[in-house]
C-alpha cells in the first residue's frame, strides 16, 4: 500500500486512540492547536 | 524531549497549545515507558543543563498508543530502510549518549518505523507536516512553535 503524507492545509486525519492516563483521545474533539509527535521506537 | 524544556513549555502555555505523543508501542508498554522517559531522560537533561525542573512537564502532553499503526499510516508514515536507520547521524547520537553515560536500552520494537511531526490548527488543518529524511531528522523546535502560533 502506497502511503501519502497529508499536506499543509489539509484536514488532519482523525483518530481515536487510548492514552496512558486511561482515557480515549479523539483528535476531532481535542483542544487545538496541537503538535502530533509520532515516535520511532521508544528510547 | 525538546518540547519539554522549560522555555518551550512556557511558550506552549502562552499559545494554549497541546502535544500528543503517538507511539506504536502497546498501551501497557507505553505506560511503563512514560515514567522512565520522565525520570531517566528529562530529569537527567534538566540537571545536566541546570534547568529548573517544571512541576508538571506533561501538563500539556498526552501519550497515546497506536500499536496497529493505523494512525501512522494515515499520516503517511511507513518504514525506513536499514541504511537510513543506522546512518552516521544516528550512530553518532548513540556514541554521544554512551560517552555521556546515558542509559541506552536495546529497542524491542520495530526500529525501521518512521516518525514524524505534524501540527494541527484550530481549523483542524495541518500547518506543519514534517517527515524526516532519516531517524535523526526532526524539525527544529522553532518550526513547531511557529506552526502552533498560526493557530
Amino acid at each position: 500500500m502506497r502511503l501519502r503524507v497529508p499536506e499543509i492545509g489539509e484536514v488532519g486525519p482523525n483518530f481515536s486512540l487510548p492514552s496512558t492516563d486511561g482515557t480515549i483521545v479523539e483528535l476531532a474533539s481535542y483542544s487545538k492547536p496541537v503538535a502530533l509527535v509520532f515516535l520511532r521506537h521508544l528510547a | 524531549m525538546q518540547l519539554h524544556l522549560p522555555p518551550v513549555l512556557e511558550k506552549l502555555a502562552a499559545l494554549e497549545a497541546q502535544v500528543l505523543v503517538v507511539s506504536f508501542a502497546t498501551l501497557p508498554h507505553l505506560q511503563k515507558w512514560q515514567p522512565y522517559f520522565e525520570n531517566d531522560f528529562l530529569k537527567a537533561y534538566y540537571e545536566e543543563h541546570n534547568l529548573t525542573r517544571p512541576d508538571q512537564p506533561f501538563a500539556r502532553t498526552r501519550f497515546v498508543a497506536d500499536p496497529e499503526r493505523k494512525v501512522y499510516k494515515a499520516y503517511g508514515l511507513g518504514r525506513n530502510s536499514v541504511f537510513k536507520v543506522y546512518g552516521p547521524a544516528i550512530l553518532g547520537q548513540y556514541a554521544r549518549w554512551a560517552i555521556q553515560g546515558k542509559p541506552i536500552k536495546k529497542p524491542t520494537e520495530d526500529v525501521l518505523q518512521r516518525g514524524g511531526d505534524f501540527v494541527i490548527g484550530r481549523d483542524s488543518c495541518l500547518s506543519l507536516a514534517y517527515v524526516g529524511r532519516d531517524q535523526s531528522d526532526r524539525p527544529p523546535i522553532a518550526t513547531i512553535l511557529t506552526a502552533l502560533a498560526r493557530g
